[in-house]
């Protein structure tokens, strides 16, 4: 009886480990998690449709978009230069977030903390934050520097069309939408 | 005999349950609505934290099963309900009002879910969600929206089938994404009207 007490204990405990291994290595095998899942896509390119995307590379729905939000995606890899994030064009709202690999933020804004409406956010690792210190190519002039380690990852862009009307000028602004590198001069 | 296979079946039992009992336990926790760190208004529930890189493992696990594309904390917050203001499970036989004023926002959309998150498919031409900038409001900014299958005057959406059912607000540029009581926020009272006899 003893033992049989004793043998439940024993598996409860087991089953506690378990749980919390489970739950902390998850992130690390992961198979099924959105960067997983764009790994295919070109990185530093263009910003493409997520329900476009969703349909290509996944079975399951990467965003879930309403009928008056739009969002648009881009894999970056953060390696030899910074990634230059720009859209143009006037839309009643966007916004964007920058994500690592495991869909932790790293930086977040919206058309309010933008200078002149247009979107242009530059990524840099701090070695090449050092560089654009010193001299800002005229490129990234006005862009909002965002310093980070991460080595990959990827944005989300989000656009809200409350009107129809508004429809051409927000995919305008998105299909606009590019995360290039920028090699900085040497 | 048996005394010899004592301790392998105590061996095994022990294996037993904890691999069950851990499988479960994750599996459960995982498809649950997550106690932790989240900001409840009445039958609002919203989880600032669960993009970033401060969110609790539960949600950095969910986010490793697909649950990556949330919004970040700059562009805004969502509030989700699946009971009424009484704590009743919103079932879509049933008919709704949701009435009251959501937190200070650029734009809101607010759209009906299937409970584990999908989007319910109304046939056009209902609309399957509506926002900020057409719904009708009184002279203090309340709204009243119904939700129900026969169409209603004022703001009304398409609600039918059976079954449970969730209600999203996206609250896009929102003050409460980084609000952790400083503010009172208010969150629409969702009321039961009649059902359809099942």
């Amino acid at each position: 009886m003893r033992n049989l007490v004793f043998a439940i204990l024993a598996g409860l405990v087991g089953a506690l480990v378990l749980h919390i291994v489970i739950i902390l290595t998850l992130p690390f095998f992961a198979s099924d998690d959105v960067y997983s899942r764009i790994s295919s896509l070109p990185a530093n390119d263009r910003f493409l449709p997520a329900s476009a995307v969703s349909a290509e590379v996944t079975s399951t729905e990467l965003v879930s978009d309403t009928p008056y939000s739009t969002t648009y995606l881009c894999r970056f890899v953060l390696a030899d230069a910074p990634i230059h994030l720009q859209a143009e064009g006037a839309v009643p709202f966007w916004s964007l977030a920058v994500f690592d690999r495991r869909s932790n933020e790293l930086f977040s804004m919206n058309d309010r903390t933008s200078e002149g409406g247009g979107m242009n956010v530059t990524l840099a690792n701090p070695l090449q934050m050092i560089r654009l210190r010193e001299g800002l190519p005229p490129n990234l002039a006005g862009s909002v520097l965002v310093e980070t380690d991460v080595t990959d990852g990827y944005v989300l862009m989000r656009t809200v069309v409350p009107d129809q009307t508004m429809q051409a000028q927000a995919n305008d602004f998105l299909s606009s939408a590019t995360c290039r590198e920028e090699p900085l001069a040497d | 005999m048996i005394g010899a296979l004592r301790i392998p079946f105590f061996i095994g039992l022990a294996l037993a349950i904890a691999f069950s009992g851990g499988i479960a336990a994750t599996k459960i926790a995982l498809d649950a609505e997550d106690p932790f760190d989240v900001l409840e208004i009445g039958p609002w529930v919203a989880n600032p934290l669960a993009q970033t890189a401060g969110a609790n493992p539960y949600d950095k696990a969910r986010r490793a099963l697909g649950d990556g594309s949330g919004l970040g904390q700059a562009e805004g917050l969502v509030f989700r309900a699946t009971t009424d203001t009484s704590g009743a499970p919103l079932l879509a036989s049933c008919a709704y009002l949701v009435a009251g004023q959501v937190p200070a926002s650029r734009v809101w959309i607010m759209r009906l879910t299937g409970l584990s998150g999908e989007i319910s498919h109304a046939e056009p031409p209902f609309s399957r969600a509506l926002h900020s900038a057409s719904v009708l409001r009184a002279p203090d900014g309340a709204f009243e929206i119904r939700l129900g299958a026969e169409a209603r005057s004022g703001n009304w959406l398409f609600l039918s089938g059976d079954g449970p059912f969730g209600i999203e607000f996206l609250l896009f540029d929102t003050p409460a994404a980084g609000n952790f009581g400083l503010i009172d926020l208010e969150m629409p009272e969702i009321e039961r009207q009649d059902c359809a006899d099942a």
